[in-house]
């Protein structure tokens, strides 16, 4: 029983540091700050996640284990919203897009072309 | 346990300075801010991780603070950017 925590408090927190690696590459490789944003708040999300599970199945203490739940919970409910204001903000501030960029939701409807000159 | 606590306290070592060193590299303001919360983020699971490896949960409060701070950071972070694009 023991083992098998100690396995899976493991496999846990090695996954949500493995994601964060590859996130913390993932912020210098790539190309504009929405798909920069993207891959950060994934870790933010999945790897805290995992890390903060895997360290309340082996933590001391049952009242450190809900701390740890509790973290989870808030880690998960606001990072969404804070990536959210975070891309509305820099589409606002006319943050550069990448030219492989597909679709862009935020743009002025074209009724109003003087809102923005290039196509 | 203590190597797997060492191996996973080093991959959140590396991806703090990873993001530190994009916060450095010249950018926009959102990509520091996003640069420097990955650091909250590993700081957060580095203290979970410390209080599984010396079996001291008393600073698990950190981590509820730190995500706590972050979510405020960035939030104040996209309010100033936003208005000073606008």
């Amino acid at each position: 029983m023991n083992l098998a925590l100690d396995v899976a408090s493991g496999v846990l927190m090695m996954a949500g540091a493995v994601i964060g690696v590859i996130a913390a590459f993932g912020l210098l490789r790539l190309p504009d700050v929405f798909a920069r944003m993207h891959v950060a708040t994934k870790p933010a999300t999945l790897g805290v996640t995992l890390c903060l599970a895997g360290a309340a199945l082996r933590v001391p203490g049952a009242s450190t284990s809900t701390k740890l739940v509790l973290a989870i919970v808030f880690q998960l409910a606001t990072t969404p919203a804070a990536g959210h204001l975070l891309g509305r903000a820099a589409h606002a501030a006319r943050a550069p897009m990448s030219r492989h960029t597909v679709i862009d939701e935020l743009r002025p409807l074209p009724q109003s072309p003087e809102d923005h000159p290039s196509p | 346990m203590n190597l797997v606590t060492d191996i996973v306290l080093g991959l959140l070592a590396l991806a703090s300075v990873l993001c530190v060193v994009r916060a450095l590299i010249p950018g926009s303001t959102v990509d520091r801010a996003i640069a420097l919360d990955g650091v909250v983020s590993a700081i957060i699971c580095a203290v979970a991780v410390a209080a599984v490896r010396t079996g001291n949960g008393t600073y698990v409060d950190i981590a509820l603070v730190g995500g706590l701070l972050g979510f405020l950071t960035l939030s104040t972070v996209a309010r100033y950017v936003g208005r000073r694009g606008s």
